[in-house]
């Protein structure tokens, strides 16, 4: 809609007396538009697309009723011409429940010809059926063609069943989806890590992108590890197999959980069967020696030093530290490396490890405790030997 | 608040996922009873010595061989 501008009191500037030739003006290199004016967005384009949605009521109309007497899908009239949503033999060979999902370009972007994913929200484009949503906006049915200003939600065999027609004219489709990521991207972007998108990449067949990740959390996986086995060697077989194994399965990391916590899950689980492998005629589990109540229950009560590492130089400070961990149950050991070691909230040392969120904070609790009255007799003792009474 | 429902608010104390009533009656138990005051203290000091020390790092030469060995399966996939 037009708002008059010439209520106000201002005097308006003569642009007639001014007028120069510009030879640019002739001739303009390209229209320039700006990036939100799309398709029938300029003011002057309002008659025509009054009349194409009057168009296009007449031909909803005609379909419905053509289709309500004769059920006769004359649906296909208005086939998106993307030939993957249009073709007729993929879909019928999808049952109607499961849809086949298909990556899509991306309608809205600037070269939908190349971009896999939703430009706003670098999600990748769904198709169910007839719809083609990114992975929010999953309500809002889109044809994926602009040149086709139709989209209609529901397929025949979805309406035989009793499902609702929808149809929706494009260009609001298109203004729906932009306020709707407009209102909801704030919120968004702070929660989609930047670990989601490198992970599309990888899916999408960039090793560089699955690298990057691989140098983001080699060291933390390493580290698990070789906590969990006490062994340079296992840690180092098990840290390539947990990328092997989770770029063979990168398809099954579905965005629920943070990606480190996933790679933490594997780690977790390749350093318990490597420990099982090692001891072949004892069992290992997390559960093992947690049952014992050796360690929770204070005992030394002597203050250490504020600062252990002014009392010991690294090397050695290292190797208590080493040995105290050592000493643990490993259910108690790995509870503490994820926890405290490696800064997982409890609920994600919870799903890493398979344990419910009491179970991680009963054990923290012990494992700490029990690494207190450990240290406590290194640190103290050495406080005796330096300060003789 | 006894001794043993002081060890068994520990986790969440440290967690910060304490109510602040109850952080009081900690602090209360703390300022009151001389154990409990040293075993906060130094399960504090034992979680961030292992914070503060990195006991296990990768090596370059092993760090070299990793990407050599999974990037070549990648490319191989
Ligand atoms: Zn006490």
């Amino acid at each position: 809609m037009l708002r008059a501008v010439g209520g106000t009191d201002l005097p308006r500037p003569v642009r007639e007396t001014a007028r120069v030739p510009d030879p640019r003006a002739a001739a303009p290199p390209f229209r320039r538009l700006p990036p939100d004016a799309g398709f029938l967005a300029a003011a002057d384009l309002e008659p025509l697309r009054i009349f194409a949605l009057a168009l296009l009521l007449v031909f909803v109309c005609v379909e419905r009723v053509l289709f309500a007497v004769a059920a006769v899908p004359c649906f296909r009239l208005f086939v998106c011409p993307n030939p993957k949503l249009s073709d007729s033999k993929s879909r019928r060979a999808a049952p109607v429940d499961k849809p086949p999902i298909h990556r899509l370009n991306d309608p809205f972007s600037s070269d939908a010809s190349q971009n896999l994913t939703c430009s706003t929200l670098s999600l990748p484009w769904v198709a169910h059926g007839r719809r083609t949503c990114c992975g929010i906006c999953s309500d809002i049915p889109l044809c994926r063609s602009r040149v086709f200003p139709l989209c209609i939600a529901t397929s025949p065999a979805a309406l035989l069943r009793g499902a609702a027609p929808f149809s929706m004219d494009f260009t609001s489709a298109v203004w729906t989806h932009r306020l709707l990521m407009a209102a909801i991207q704030s919120s968004i972007a702070e929660e989609v890590h930047p670990d989601i998108a490198l992970v599309e990449r990888a899916k999408a067949g960039d090793t560089a992108a699955f690298e990057q990740l691989m140098r983001q959390y080699e060291r933390q996986i390493f580290r698990v590890a070789q906590h969990i086995t006490q062994n340079r060697e296992d840690a180092e077989d098990i840290t390539q197999d947990v990328f092997l194994k989770a770029y063979e399965k990168l398809e099954q990391f579905q965005g629920n959980s943070k990606f480190s916590t996933w790679l933490v899950r594997i780690a977790v689980n390749e350093s318990l069967m490597r420990l099982r492998k090692r001891k072949t005629n004892r069992t290992v589990s997390m559960d093992e020696d947690v049952h014992t109540e050796d360690g929770s229950i204070p005992r030394d009560f002597a203050e250490w030093r504020p600062n252990p590492e002014q009392i010991f130089n690294q090397g050695e400070l290292g190797d208590i530290l080493r040995r105290t961990i050592q000493g643990l149950p490993p259910g108690f050991r790995t509870v503490f490396t994820l926890r405290d070691i490696e800064n997982l909230s409890t609920e994600e040392t919870a799903e890493a490890l398979g344990l419910s969120v009491p179970a991680v904070k009963s054990r923290l609790l012990r494992a700490r405790l029990q690494l207190r009255e450990r240290l406590s007799r290194y640190f103290r003792q050495q406080k005796k030997e330096t300060q003789p009474a | 608040m006894t001794c043993t429902d002081f060890l068994s608010k520990l986790t969440d104390y440290f967690d910060g996922q304490i109510s602040s009533e109850l952080l009081e009656e900690v602090r209360a138990h703390t300022a009151g009873c001389r154990h409990c005051e040293v075993v906060l203290s130094t399960t504090r000091q034992t979680i961030q010595v292992y914070r503060d020390n990195e006991l296990y790092d990768l090596s370059t030469e092993f760090q070299e061989r990793l990407h050599t060995a999974v990037m070549a399966r990648c490319r191989m996939k």
